[in-house]
C-alpha cells in the first residue's frame, strides 16, 4: 500500500498553495511534512483527506487491487489543525461517538478506550466533561479519537502544538507505537527535534514547492557533507570574507572561523582556492547539522532562488 | 463493515447523537409536570370564578327582584335602603352589603358600586341588563312574539354551489388540519433553534473537520436531518399527548363527563401527519443549508432566513376562504408550501386521491434534492473557517 502524489497544483484566487508537487509515502513509515507557515502543508492535507480537490495533478492511494483518489475515510485517522470535540460531553461520550462513526463495536471500544486513556493517564477522567480538562489533555483525547478505530493511515496536523515537553515526549512514544502497529503516519509539525526523532522520511515545503524530500537519515548525512567549518590561523579580512559571501553561503562564526554551506552545484574543490586566498587554514571539517538548521538553510536558499527568479 | 452498512450506521449514530443532544428525559418529565400544575391552577381559578357559591347582599334605592325563572337569582338579595350615600361611604369597612345599585339617577343610568372588583359583578351586570330590558319591553306592552323578534339576531346562511366543497357550515372539518398545523408550527420553531445551535456550535467548536474525515458531508447532513425530524415528531407527539391528557384529566376526572372527539377528522389524520413530516423534512433541510453558511452566529445576517419556512403555515390560514382558487391550487402542489396548504384544502374540498398523493410525492422529491443542496453548502462552509460565504457563493456551491 502506498500513497502517490503527482504534479499536484492548487490555487486559491491569486495565491498558489501547492505548486507542482510530487512525492510518495510508503506503508508503515512516519512521513513528516515540514515548512513555514503558509507553505501549503494544510492545503496539501486537505486534498489528501478529500476536503478540497486539486486543480491539476493526482493523488493515488493504492491498496491491493483498489485505488483511491484520496485517503478514504475508513482507512483514515485524522487530527486536524483546528482542534475541537464536543466540550459539554464526557470523554467517553466523545470517544464513543467517533468510534461508532467508524463502526467500532462496543466491546472493542471499551478495550481500546481503557488502554489509551490509561496510556495518557486520563482513565480517572473518563466521565468528566471534556471542557473540564486542560487544553493539553483535551488534545490527548482528540489524538485518541483519531486512532481508536485503528486506521491504516493517520494524518496528524501539528500534534505537538500546545503540549508541554513531557507530553510532547508522550506523543513521540504514541506515534512510535502507531508505527509499530503498522500504521502509516503523515505528520505536520514545527518541532524539528521531535520530527528528527520520529520521521523516516520528510518533505519540506516552501511556498507550495518541494524544497527537500527523501529519507531523513540520508538527507542529514548528505547535508552534513555540504556544511564545512573552517578554522584560520589569523583573523580574517572583512573585505575578503564579503567577496566570498557573494559566491557562497557563508556565516562568520568567530574572527578566524567560517561556516560555509555548499549549494548543489558547488563543491569543495572549487571552494578550496577561494579559502586559501583568505589565509592559512588550521582545520577544515564537516559540520554536523540538525534538522532545525537544515530546515532554515533550505528555506532561506529557496526564498533566495525564488527572489532571483522573480527579478529575472 | 461494508460501505453501505457503515454509511447507515453513521447516519443512525449522528441521528442518535443529535436526538439525545436535545432530548433530556428528566427535563421532559419535569416540564410536562409543570405544565400540568399550571393547567390545574388555571382550571382551579377559572372554576372558582365561574361558580357563585355564596350569596351577595345588594343595597338598592328601590324595590327590586330578579325574574324567578333565573337560576342565579337566589344568589343575589336586593335590600331597599333609604340612605344609599351612607351605605356607599361604609362599603369598605362594613361587610353588611356587597354592592350598591342606584336605579334612580338623574341621568337615567343604572349604577353598580362595589368596594372591590370580582367576577360575580360581571354576572350581576349581565342579569341586571336582561332584567331591565325585559322590564322595558313590558312597559311598551310588546307581545311575546315581538319581544322574541327584537332579541333574535338575523342570521345569513351562505350556500356555495361548488359541489366539490364540503359542508361549509361544519367548520370542524378544518379543526384537525389546523390542529396539526399548529403542532407543526411549534415543532418547526424547535427545529429552527436546535439546528442553528447544533450546526453553528459545531463550527465554533471546530469539530466539523474531524467529523468530515469520518464520513461524507451528505451522510452527516442526512444523520442530522434524521435526528431533527425525530425531535420534531417527538415535540408534536409530546404536545399532542399533553393536550389530550389535560383534556382527559379535566373532562373525565374533574368534570366527570365523557370526552368528545367528534371534531377530529380521523380519515384525514394520517394524511395530515404525512404532510407534516414531509414539511418538517423540507424545512429542516432548508434551515440546515442556511445554518451551514453561517460562520459566526453572533454577527450573521443569515439567521433570519432560517425562519422563511414558517411562512407557508401562515399562508395556509389565509387560503381557507378560497380553497379552489388558482393560487391555492398552485400552492398546494408547490413543495415548499404544499405541506401546509394541501391539508387545509383536503379538509375543505373533496379531492381525488391522486391530488394529495402527487403533492406528497413532489414534497418528498423536493426534500431529496434539498438535503443534497444542504450538504454541498455545508461542505463549502466547512472549508471557509473565519469567513462567511456570501449568498452568491452558496448559490454557486449548489451546482458544483
Amino acid at each position: 500500500m502506498s500513497l502517490q502524489v503527482q504534479q499536484l497544483n492548487k490555487h486559491y484566487h491569486t495565491v498558489t498553495a501547492v505548486n507542482n508537487l510530487s512525492f510518495e509515502v510508503n506503508q508503515g513509515e512516519i512521513f513528516a511534512l515540514l515548512g513555514p507557515n503558509g507553505a501549503g502543508k494544510s492545503s496539501l492535507v486537505k486534498m489528501l483527506v478529500g476536503f478540497t480537490h486539486a486543480d491539476s495533478g493526482c493523488i493515488k492511494l493504492i491498496d491491493g487491487s483498489q485505488s483511491y483518489s484520496q485517503i478514504p475515510a475508513h482507512l483514515l485517522g485524522y487530527l486536524p489543525e483546528d482542534r475541537g470535540l464536543y466540550p459539554e460531553k464526557t470523554l467517553k461520550q466523545n470517544l464513543q461517538f467517533f468510534a461508532s462513526l467508524h463502526g467500532v463495536s462496543n466491546n472493542d471500544f471499551n478495550k481500546r478506550c481503557e488502554y489509551w486513556l490509561d496510556k495518557f493517564s486520563l482513565s480517572s477522567r473518563i466521565n468528566d466533561p471534556l471542557k473540564s480538562l486542560s487544553k493539553g489533555n483535551q488534545q490527548k483525547v482528540q489524538l485518541i479519537s483519531a486512532i481508536l478505530h485503528e486506521p491504516k493511515w493517520v494524518i496528524l496536523d501539528e500534534p505537538f502544538s500546545g503540549l508541554d515537553p513531557i507530553n510532547q515526549e508522550l506523543v513521540v512514544e504514541f506515534l512510535a507505537q502507531l508505527k509499530q502497529q503498522g500504521m502509516t503516519v503523515i505528520l505536520s509539525a514545527h518541532q524539528m527535534a521531535m520530527v528528527e526523532k520520529l520521521a523516516d522520511r520528510v518533505l519540506l515545503l516552501n511556498q507550495g514547492q518541494s524544497v527537500l524530500y527523501g529519507d531523513l537519515t540520508n538527507i542529514l548525512t548528505t547535508q552534513q557533507a555540504r556544511v564545512i567549518k573552517v578554522q584560520f590561523a589569523e583573523p580574517l579580512d572583512e573585505l575578503a570574507v564579503n567577496e566570498l559571501k557573494d559566491k557562497y553561503s557563508v556565516e562568520q562564526i568567530k574572527a578566524q572561523q567560517l561556516q560555509i554551506t555548499l549549494l548543489e552545484e558547488q563543491s569543495l574543490n572549487t571552494l578550496l582556492p577561494s579559502l586559501l586566498v583568505l589565509g592559512d587554514i588550521v582545520e577544515l571539517k564537516n559540520q554536523a547539522q540538525s534538522l532545525h538548521s537544515l530546515y532554515l538553510n533550505a528555506v532561506s536558499e529557496h526564498n533566495k532562488k525564488l527572489k532571483q527568479g522573480a527579478q529575472l | 463493515m461494508k460501505a453501505q452498512s457503515l454509511k447507515n450506521t453513521q447516519i443512525w449514530t449522528v441521528a442518535k447523537w443529535e436526538f439525545l443532544h436535545f432530548f433530556k428525559l428528566k427535563q421532559e418529565i419535569i416540564s410536562k409536570l409543570i405544565m400540568l400544575v399550571i393547567a390545574g391552577v388555571i382550571y382551579f381559578f377559572a372554576a372558582n370564578n365561574q361558580q357563585l357559591e355564596q350569596s351577595y347582599t345588594i343595597a338598592t334605592d328601590t324595590d327590586f327582584t330578579l325574574n324567578a325563572g333565573n337560576s342565579q337569582q337566589s344568589n343575589f338579595n336586593f335590600i331597599p335602603v333609604n340612605d344609599l350615600d351612607d351605605v356607599i361611604k361604609n362599603l369598605n369597612e362594613t361587610k353588611e352589603y356587597d354592592a350598591v345599585i342606584r336605579f334612580n339617577s338623574p341621568d337615567g343610568r343604572v349604577s353598580l358600586i362595589t368596594a372591590e372588583k370580582a367576577s360575580w359583578q360581571l354576572q350581576l351586570s349581565s342579569l341586571l341588563s336582561t332584567e331591565l330590558q325585559h322590564a322595558q319591553f313590558n312597559k311598551l306592552n310588546l307581545t311575546q312574539e315581538q319581544q322574541l323578534g327584537l332579541r333574535t339576531q338575523v342570521l345569513i346562511e351562505h350556500q356555495v354551489l361548488d359541489e366539490l366543497l364540503k359542508n361549509q357550515a361544519d367548520k370542524s372539518q378544518t379543526y384537525t388540519a389546523f390542529g396539526v398545523l399548529i403542532l407543526l408550527f411549534i415543532a418547526m420553531f424547535g427545529v429552527f433553534g436546535q439546528l442553528f445551535v447544533s450546526i453553528t456550535g459545531e463550527k465554533q467548536n471546530r469539530v466539523t473537520e474531524q467529523i468530515m474525515a469520518t464520513m461524507t458531508p451528505q451522510t452527516w447532513i442526512d444523520g442530522k436531518l434524521t435526528g431533527q425530524i425525530l425531535l420534531a415528531v417527538k415535540t408534536m407527539v409530546g404536545t399532542l399527548l399533553s393536550i389530550v391528557l389535560s383534556m382527559l384529566f379535566f373532562t373525565v376526572v374533574i368534570k366527570q363527563q365523557a370526552i368528545d372527539l367528534h371534531f377530529v377528522n380521523w380519515a384525514l389524520l394520517p394524511w395530515f401527519f404525512a404532510f407534516a413530516i414531509a414539511g418538517l423534512a423540507i424545512c429542516a433541510a432548508f434551515m440546515a443549508a442556511i445554518a451551514a453558511g453561517i460562520d459566526d452566529p453572533n454577527h450573521s445576517s443569515k439567521s433570519a432566513l432560517m425562519m422563511l419556512p414558517i411562512a407557508p403555515i401562515v399562508i395556509a390560514f389565509f387560503v381557507m376562504d378560497a380553497p379552489n382558487s388558482i393560487l391555492t391550487v398552485i400552492l398546494s402542489y408547490l413543495p415548499i408550501t404544499a405541506f401546509a396548504v394541501m391539508p387545509v384544502r383536503m379538509s375543505l374540498v373533496d379531492l381525488p386521491l391522486w391530488q394529495p398523493l402527487l403533492s406528497l410525492v413532489l414534497s418528498i422529491g423536493c426534500f431529496y434534492y434539498l438535503r443534497i443542496v444542504a450538504a454541498r453548502i455545508f461542505k463549502m462552509g466547512m472549508n471557509m473557517y473565519g469567513k462567511e460565504p456570501s449568498l452568491k457563493a452558496m448559490w454557486s456551491a449548489i451546482f458544483k
